[in-house]
């Protein structure tokens, strides 16, 4: 008994030396914790509604390109793509027998190296694609457009079409 | 076994280089310090990644048998480790502390050790209220989860 008391004694006399010697009563530390939840928002930041007046034969003949006519900007905290889409197939307005599609309007990322698509009424890849999506971030992009009915639509000046833009990460 | 556990805990503990000077004399009883409270930033809408944040949860009480001053150095822990993550930069973050005494209203975060409290007697208890302010954080190359903020709080008597 007198040797294991002594044992024990033994053992916990280093563990007294142990505990005193990392006692860290003057220098402490403590954590903060900074929640950063999922951020993907698109703002259409100039050039929400764009008029086209063909209000000139030259116009009509060559159609009216739109550059730099919107800018969208972008804050994505995941690697991100933005896809761009008509609301409908067709224009609201002119004559119903002779709807007017979506596809006059063209439309590309600013800058003469780009070519222009036709718009439709699915997503297309405005920027970055979904298999090859763009960084985290913030930014914009301009985008112009050129829109070219021709001849084939009768005339009217209530033609409207809704685009709509969406930012992903999946 | 216990005994060994203390130990590791003691040398993983990476402080940074100690200010100078920094006296440690008299014993733990009338010599130590208590840091209190949680803090967590958070963001609970897109403005509030534009706008700075400040909270004043954190208190820390020194008693002390001489004259001291407190520091802080602070080091981003947590997600900053993924490969794919930008950590948030340590300047991000601002401390200020009440009975500051002599020391600046104000200090940006760093790695290194920065004064933000001194006290020129001693004291059977000083409480620090520490205000720690998040600035904007909006270029958003951080990605979305927790990150942590490890302060490194530190008393030295001079």
């Amino acid at each position: 008994m007198k040797n294991s008391l002594r044992l024990l004694f033994f053992v916990l006399l280093p563990g007294f030396f142990c505990v005193d010697a990392f006692s860290q009563t003057r220098y402490l530390t403590k954590t903060v914790d900074i929640i950063v939840p999922t951020v993907l928002d698109l703002e259409v930041s100039s050039g929400a509604n764009q008029i086209a007046d063909f209000n000139q034969t030259s116009k009509i003949d060559n159609g009216i390109e739109l550059l730099g006519a919107t800018t969208l900007t972008y804050k994505s905290n995941k690697a991100w793509f933005i896809t761009i889409k008509s609301s409908d197939a067709n224009f609201t307005g002119g004559v119903a027998e002779t709807p007017m599609p979506a596809s006059i309007i063209k439309f590309r990322v600013n800058g003469s190296g780009n070519s222009y698509t036709p718009l439709t009424a699915s997503d297309q890849s405005l920027v970055a694609t979904m298999g090859s999506k763009y960084p985290r971030g913030t930014g914009t992009t301009i985008i112009d457009f050129h829109i070219n009915p021709g001849y084939i639509y009768p005339p009217a000046d209530n033609y409207s079409l809704q685009i709509i833009y969406t930012i992903s990460n999946l | 076994m216990f005994i060994l556990s203390l130990g590791i805990e003691g040398y993983t503990q990476t402080e940074p280089a100690l200010p100078s000077p920094c006296l440690n004399n008299g014993n733990t009883k009338q010599n130590n310090m208590t840091v209190t409270g949680t803090t967590t930033f958070t963001f609970n809408t897109l403005t509030d990644f534009s706008n700075s944040e400040s909270l004043n949860n954190i208190t820390v009480e020194v008693k002390s048998s001489e004259n001291y001053r407190l520091y802080i150095a602070g080091e981003m822990t947590g997600l900053s480790s993924s490969s794919t993550n930008t950590p948030i930069p340590i300047n991000t973050f601002t401390v200020s502390a009440t009975n500051r005494g002599t020391a600046p209203a104000t200090i940006t975060l760093s790695n290194s050790y920065l004064e933000v409290a001194q006290f020129g007697t001693k004291t059977n208890g000083l409480t620090h209220v520490l205000t720690i302010t998040r600035n904007a954080l909006n270029n958003f190359v951080q990605a979305p989860g927790t990150h942590t903020l490890t302060l490194h709080i530190r008393y030295c008597q001079y």
